[in-house]
């Protein structure tokens, strides 16, 4: 029986070359799946429908198809009754080959046929196949074919190859462009531009420039004042990008894009609990008032000034250094440090304390809603039950994000630092050492503590800056969405831009356009024709824009501000159209211009007007602000 | 396996092979050309089986038969069937006869059917209950006559044959009956080389006359050998595939099963395929069947088999249209 091998290493054979075959057809099957992927890819990708990733595992998913085609085939079962029986017919061999892969198996097993003769003619049908083995011809038997659907899917890979080069995004540079306008140069591998695909530029109104960088100059103004590097980086940045689109090399969208990007950057920390903090470090402030040494440093903290609290805390650390502090008022301020630190610690356990026990009650509800829900009577109970449950769940995820986020807060850490150093410099004082070591000590302390105060006034300024950034820029997008593609927008049909640059000149002091629009005159050049409401100035005050002057509680400030009857100044019409025509730099002028500002703030602030509106409002109001110089 | 037991089978299908073509040759003598009968009536024989001949009178198949129980030393008999012809006149019945005391008694005599070969000629003019009589003795191998049953002597064959011209006052065999052949064999009218053959032999001096090529003895013993030949799993299946294809209401049936035939094949129809194939094998020198054995022999053993609906019947549909459909549809492996 050892001889039946070679029958089976012949059926083995064709076997193989029949899982090749299948892995073939099977290939060649899912192609013109893979290649309709492709093209539906291609497609999506160039209408920029999708990202290069997804396009990328569009590619993916369509290779995987032909691979999954090629493991279909090449793990598919092929008996070796049936294989032996391809053999058999292609070769003339009347089953012999079947038939001994029938018998073998059986005669080796002993489960043949019990009639002696019957065993003798299964064993002779056995060397009957091997003797005729020379004839099986596998490769005859099994000749590799074209796969039946070998057209429809050339023709369906010609189309995704033909779009592939046509679409496929080619390396592309920036470079001299023929033809007007910006465009995307290609470069072949010599270096010669020959394709030019012309980017969407994008037309920013003039007017809407000027707006945006108005806006860029008050957040660099403020970058520098407040000594925020991050913001005046920011605000280059924005800048370039301003140049890039006005100059065509990015596109609207791509410019909106880079805008929200770095933005997101920028604004990473701006929910942080300032005013938490700034409440904790009065609180302090309260505490180091009582002290004569620290009377100035709690006043700071109390008002809020952490400039003026890290200079004294300097002061502090100064006459420490020089031994100007009796022995008896290091004593005294260590008490008066010790009790702001422990207090701070009490509230902030408290306050700990607090979240825990908020969230182990939620924990609790949420375990009594769950039993609510499993008891519940009816369909209608249990729909509540889960109702308040969801709603319990929610309530806990905020508290447990709350909790997270005040643990992780920077600001939050430096407040404990800041404390947890007022404790050591209180021990530092108390500690029994020679007077130099002391002094040394606590001087180090002080500095310490001077610098955490200038870090948490770094991040008080930084999300100052950070709010003030995301109004400003909620105004620059507003702008920029509203811009065009060159082109295709209307012209300046109305001559906008170049009364709108007028007054811009008007309102920095410059010199206005001799031709330019006045107030009372019509369009052009021609003649102002009757005015309604007389030739002369009216005398009388608008009345008082701001109402009644608001009693004065808490922390503001209010001007309180009445125009002045009479022939002694001129009335708010009055200076409003000088200004018109003269310029926004009169001292008047900005005093009236503050009222105004302050009640439409208010107005925008409690009243619900559009968010459209409220941009037009603001633009209005940027465009007509007082002139800086006086 | 050794080679004496090699040897030993091999010499056995050698004596097979030979004792059936001397049979073959001798019948030759007598028959011209329709080689394909005398070969399917050969199978009918060694398959333990009966056969039925249609085919117009005067093409030999009496003289077939007659060459054939001539060349084994069987006892022939033939019977023509006629409307009034009794059962008794083909069993044998009780006669009284005069024993040598002077005594009467009652005695049985034979019928034609205590034969080995028996030719059943225009089986279909016969009544119902004269057909039933002879097939009954056919499936039964034995008689039974008033309580006393007779075994008929082995071998046993029948041949039977039907006119397809006669169709007015006969009594076409009932599907059950027709099941009982092995083979149905049609015999096609001579081309004319053979008539020439025929006549050369037919109206000369010289009529050859078969010899005794093979005892009796001889044929059961094939007969058995036959038997033992084994059938690959896959030929057996494909064989049950064919036989389930005749069937309208079964997955493997052909359209054309499903439009014209009303009923299909017994299980008997499977059985004659795989018989006439071990048969041909070995003819073929090969020791087990093969799935062309098996198609080579499905119309002989299927066409009577498959009962056509009246579709079938108002079209004319021949039953060797819808086995050549099945063989051309069924595959061979699954």
């Amino acid at each position: 029986m050892g001889e039946t091998t070679r029958i089976y290493r012949v059926i083995d054979k064709a076997r193989t070359r029949l899982r090749l075959q299948a892995a073939l057809d099977g290939a060649t099957k899912l192609s013109i799946l893979a290649s309709a992927l492709a093209i539906l890819t291609i497609y999506l990708e160039r209408r920029e429908l999708i990202g290069t990733g997804a396009a990328v595992a569009g590619f993916a998913l369509c290779g995987a198809l032909v691979l999954g085609g090629v493991v279909w085939g090449l793990t598919r079962r092929f008996t070796t009754a049936g294989v032996a029986q391809i053999v058999d017919r292609a070769n003339g061999l009347a089953d012999r080959l079947g038939t001994a892969c029938d018998f073998e198996p059986k005669l080796r097993a002993d489960t043949a046929a019990h009639d002696p003769e019957t065993r003798a003619l299964m064993e002779a049908a056995v060397a009957d196949a091997i003797r005729h083995l020379p004839k099986a011809d596998a490769r005859a038997a099994t000749p590799f074919k074209l796969p039946r659907d070998f057209e429809a899917a050339s023709a369906f890979a010609a189309v995704a190859l033909s779009l592939a080069m046509l679409y496929f995004p080619q390396p592309q540079l920036w470079g001299i462009c023929r033809g007007e306008g910006p465009c995307i140069a290609v470069l072949d591998a010599q270096g010669r531009a020959t394709h030019e695909t012309p980017i969407d530029p994008v037309e920013i109104d003039e007017d809407d420039l000027l707006y945006s960088e108005d806006l860029l100059d008050e957040l660099r103004e403020t970058a520098q004042r407040t000594g925020d590097d991050h913001l005046e980086k920011f605000v280059n940045e924005v800048d370039e990008l301003l140049d890039k689109a006005q100059n065509g090399d990015i596109s609207k969208e791509q410019l909106l894009k880079e805008l929200a990007k770095k933005e997101e950057e920028y604004m990473k920390g701006s929910d942080e609990d300032i005013d938490q903090t700034m409440a904790d470090l009065k609180d302090t402030g309260k505490e180091l008032k009582k002290n004569k040494l620290t009377e100035e440093l709690g006043k700071a903290l109390e008002q809020g000034d952490l400039e003026k609290a890290k200079q004294e805390f300097e002061k502090l650390a100064d006459k420490m250094e020089k031994g100007d502090i009796s022995d008896k008022e290091m004593e005294k301020l260590a008490k008066t440090l010790e009790r702001a630190a422990e207090k701070f610690d009490k509230k902030q356990d408290k306050r700990d304390k607090a979240m825990d026990k908020k969230i182990a009650d939620a924990k609790k509800q949420i375990q009594r809603l769950e039993k609510q829900q499993d008891e519940a009577k009816n369909e209608d109970e249990k729909k509540q039950a889960k109702r308040r449950l969801e709603q319990k769940e929610r309530e806990l995820k905020q508290l447990e994000r709350e909790k997270e986020k005040q643990e992780k807060s920077a600001s939050k850490r430096r407040l404990k630092r800041l404390h947890r150093n007022l404790k050591n410099a209180s021990k530092d004082m108390e500690k029994s050492q020679d007077q130099q070591s002391r002094r040394t000590q606590t001087s180090r302390r002080m500095k310490d503590l001077a610098r955490d105060t200038g870090e948490v006034d770094g991040d008080r300024r930084k999300v100052q800056n950070q709010k003030k950034v995301a109004s400003q820029m909620g105004d620059m997008k507003e702008a920029l969405r509203r811009a065009r593609k060159k082109g295709n927008g209307m012209r300046d049909k109305f001559g906008k831009n170049a009364k709108n640059r007028d007054f811009g000149n008007r309102a920095r002091g410059g010199r206005g356009q001799r031709d330019a629009w006045k107030p009372g005159q019509g369009k052009g050049n021609q003649k102002g024709g009757k005015q309604p409401g007389g030739s002369q100035w009216g005398t009388e005050d608008g009345g008082n824009p701001m109402g009644a002057a608001t009693p004065k509680s808490g922390d503001t400030q209010d001007e309180s501000l009445t125009g002045l009857q009479g022939a002694k100044g001129e009335s708010t019409r009055q200076t409003i159209i000088t200004a018109a025509q003269k310029g926004f730099a009169a001292r008047s002028y900005k005093r009236v211009y503050a009222n105004y500002k302050t009640v439409i703030e208010e107005v925008m602030r409690t009243e619900k007007v559009p968010s459209g509106y409220k941009y037009y409002i603001k633009r209005y109001f940027q465009k007509i602000k007082p002139h800086a110089m006086d | 396996m050794t080679e004496m037991a090699q040897q030993e089978i091999e010499q056995h299908v050698g004596e097979f092979c030979q004792d059936l073509q001397r049979l073959r040759d001798e019948i030759a003598k007598m028959i011209v050309g329709q080689d394909n009968i005398v070969e399917g009536v050969l199978m009918a024989v060694l398959g333990g089986g009966h056969a039925l001949l249609e085919g117009v009178p005067g093409l030999g198949k009496t003289m077939l038969v007659r060459t054939l129980a001539e060349c084994v030393d069987a006892q022939f008999s033939r019977v023509q069937f006629t409307p009034d012809l009794m059962p008794a006149d083909i069993l044998g019945t009780n006669m009284i006869v005069e024993d040598q005391h002077g005594g009467k008694q009652f005695q049985f005599q034979r019928g034609p059917i205590f034969a080995n070969i028996v030719l059943a000629d225009e089986i279909n003019r016969a009544t119902p209950k004269t057909q039933s009589a002879l097939l009954e003795a056919m499936q039964e191998g034995s008689v039974t006559i008033a309580k006393t049953t007779y075994q008929l002597d082995k071998p046993f064959f029948v041949l039977a044959t039907q006119n397809p011209l006669e169709m007015e006052g006969t009594y076409p065999l009932p599907e059950a009956q027709l099941d009982r052949f092995f083979f149905k064999l049609k015999v096609d009218f001579p081309n004319r080389d053979e008539l020439h053959e025929i006549m050369a032999r037919t109206t000369s001096e010289d009529t050859p006359h078969p010899a005794k090529v093979m005892a009796k003895e001889r044929l059961i013993d094939m007969k058995q050998f036959v038997r033992r030949v084994p059938v690959a799993r896959n030929v057996q299946d494909y064989a049950i595939r064919v036989l389930q294809a005749t069937h309208p209401d079964t997955a493997p049936a052909t359209d054309m099963t499903k439009r014209y035939v009303r009923y299909g094949s017994s299980p008997r129809g499977v059985q004659a395929m795989l018989l006439a194939g071990k048969i041909r094998a070995l003819l073929q020198s090969r020791y087990a069947v093969a799935i062309d054995d098996v198609r080579a022999v499905a119309p002989p053993a299927l066409r009577h088999r498959i009962l056509l609906n009246f579709e079938g019947e108002a079209e004319g549909v021949d039953p060797d249209q819808i086995i050549a459909d099945i063989l051309e549809r069924t595959p061979e492996a699954i």
